[in-house]
């Protein structure tokens, strides 16, 4: 009883727990770093440099008026913001964070392929967000942004598989623990799926340079225009979660999860008294640091070039990559 | 899509046996049946696409004009 | 336990099943259509087939059904057609072949529960030595049963693959 429903009960609340507020200050940590990147302070009237404002945005979020458009579907509209946030969640569930069973809820066998899916049903939450709000600015824009979506998913699967390919297995600690055999992070041995990856996951969770879905300029807002208040924050939890899950993947796949950097070099042991979750916090948190970073310097894509570069651009070359890893393991 | 739902009936017949039988073959064939699947669905929602592009309509019974 | 879960997914299912075709909304359909699918990827998960629950959650909610939704929101279906004239014929000839499937279906039961018993033993031999071991994992398993004995009908499933994404191509595209 113990064992089979309170610990994981437990686990899951600290873990959803844990990513919520890892968003909301993952918001503050944007406004921040925007504002250096453009020399400015960014928050600083709420709490000591503005850190209270984590806590006061989500506030005002829940206070706000939660309108519902006369002609939308309400069932759909209602539905859409949380298919769109559950998924990115239940992500989590098979992501590990140290090597004991506390650190992680679930351990599958097909743990990417779990993730891979999972995520693949996000995708819903955008289109019928964008369906339901019965106006046209949010349909092009869902349209757009489901594309997208199944455009660099494409890429970034087929990338994952040369991953899994080197690895020799699907489950998400295995593949931890083939880093530390092969002695170096799989960022050594697969440059190019970490670049692809990474550029993949900036283009599936639709932040700039491939931010088109929410193009203020050209769409109002993207698929939530007509959403306000807390389904609206529903969204935009969601949005930022799925940066995280994939600052946690390319960490975990790349660059060695919980592990310190060179797990075989005995002289840098001491390392170790840094406890594994850390670690993998740490590399998380600097991804999320360069998605921010990426998007305080780069312009927007064209829609089109968009498209060209996933498919003439991004799928050859994991296709060849994918080619190369097989080879490579056959030869070796 | 009831074409879809009887394929997955199918496929959760198929699943079932393979694991009473302890036999992979259903599993096997439960892989085919969904690329098939797969592919049926892109040609058959193509037709439609061409269809609705020049008769505005998807309505079966319109569709009986073997050209035009 | 398991009984209460197969009962009250197969429950959910069926459910489902009919509220996809009778939904007046061509999208809520599709929504319950997915729904129906994630159900079918638990009950796959109940039955230790993992590698096909996932497949059926990436390949059938995560790509077929949004095609669907696709191409349901683009070509709008704003009021349902009408009903059939002659659906009373319809109705009679569906009850008659689903008569004829429940008999068949009554008939398999019969006529294999006289001589089940030996299939386990002989489908385990079927199995490479060294892969029999019960360490093996379901997709690895698959994979080798994929790869070896499937091959060529593997092989001719993504020929098919391919030329439906041809064939699709050309007949979306307005002018080639």
């Amino acid at each position: 009883m113990l064992d089979t429903f309170v610990i994981p009960l437990l686990q899951i609340a600290v873990l959803v727990n844990a990513v919520l507020v890892a968003v909301t200050f993952l918001v503050l940590m944007e406004r921040k770093v925007m504002g250096w990147a453009q020399a400015r302070l960014g928050p600083m009237r709420v709490g000591p440099y503005g850190i209270l404002q984590a806590i006061v945005d989500p506030i005002k979020l829940i206070l706000k008026e939660d309108i519902t458009p006369a002609k939308a579907d309400k069932w759909v509209f209602t539905l859409a913001p949380i298919m769109s946030l559950v998924p990115a969640l239940v992500v989590f569930s098979v992501i590990p964070f140290g090597p004991d069973p506390l650190y992680y809820v679930a351990d599958i066998n097909v743990g990417l392929l779990f993730i891979i899916s999972v995520t693949s049903i996000g995708v819903y939450g955008i289109i019928l967000g964008g369906w339901s709000s019965n106006s046209k600015y949010p349909l092009l824009a869902s349209l757009r942004a489901s594309a997208q979506l199944i455009s660099y998913e494409i890429a970034v699967v087929m990338t994952l598989v040369s991953v899994v390919l080197t690895a020799g297995t699907l489950n998400m600690i295995g593949i931890v623990e083939a880093q530390r055999e092969a002695g170096l992070w799989f960022a050594f041995i697969q440059p190019v799926a970490c670049v692809l990856v990474f550029i993949g996951g900036l283009a599936e969770t639709n932040r700039l340079p491939f931010d088109l879905p929410e193009a203020e300029t050209e769409l109002t807002g993207g698929f939530h225009t007509e959403y306000s208040g807390m389904r609206w924050a529903l969204f935009f939890l969601a949005e930022y979660a799925n940066i995280i899950v994939i600052s946690a993947i390319v960490a975990l796949m790349f660059f060695g999860g919980w592990m310190r950097p060179f797990p075989n070099v005995e002289a840098l042991s001491f390392l170790d008294l840094v406890p594994p979750w850390v670690w993998y916090c740490g590399k998380i948190f600097f991804f999320l640091y360069i998605f921010v970073w990426i998007r305080a310097t780069f312009p927007r894509y064209r829609y089109d070039q968009l498209m060209a570069l996933g498919w003439k651009v991004f799928i050859p070359i994991a296709i060849g990559n994918l080619v190369l890893t097989g080879i490579a393991k056959v030869v070796l | 899509m009831s074409i879809e739902l009887i394929l997955n009936a199918v496929n959760i017949n198929l699943v079932a046996l393979s694991d009473q039988l302890q036999n992979l073959v259903g599993q096997v064939f439960v892989v085919f049946i969904i690329a098939v699947a797969a592919a049926e669905a892109a040609v058959g929602l193509g037709i439609i696409i061409a269809f609705y592009r020049n008769k505005e309509t998807v309505n079966i019974d319109e569709m009986s004009l073997m050209r035009w | 336990m398991d009984a209460f879960v197969f009962y009250l997914l197969a429950t959910l299912i069926l459910g489902l099943g009919i509220m996809v075709i009778t939904a007046r909304n061509a999208v809520h359909s599709v929504l319950f259509l997915v729904l129906n699918f994630l159900l079918v990827a638990i009950l796959y998960v109940t039955l230790s087939a993992q590698f096909v629950a996932v497949i059926q959650v990436l390949v059938y909610a995560g790509g077929i059904v949004v095609l669907y939704l696709f191409v349901v929101m683009l070509v709008s279906l704003k009021k349902a057609p009408e009903l059939r004239s002659d659906s009373r014929r319809v109705g009679r000839t569906g009850l008659l072949l689903a008569g004829v499937v429940l008999a068949e279906l009554i008939a398999i039961v019969w006529f294999t529960s006289a001589s089940s018993g030996a299939p386990p033993a002989q489908a385990a031999a079927d199995f490479p030595p060294r892969l029999a071991s019960d360490a093996m994992l379901n997709t690895e398993r698959l994979g080798w049963v994929l790869y070896t004995e499937y091959l060529i009908p593997f092989e001719v499933a993504s020929m098919l693959l391919l030329v439906a994404m041809i064939g699709a191509i050309v007949l979306a595209k307005k002018n080639l």
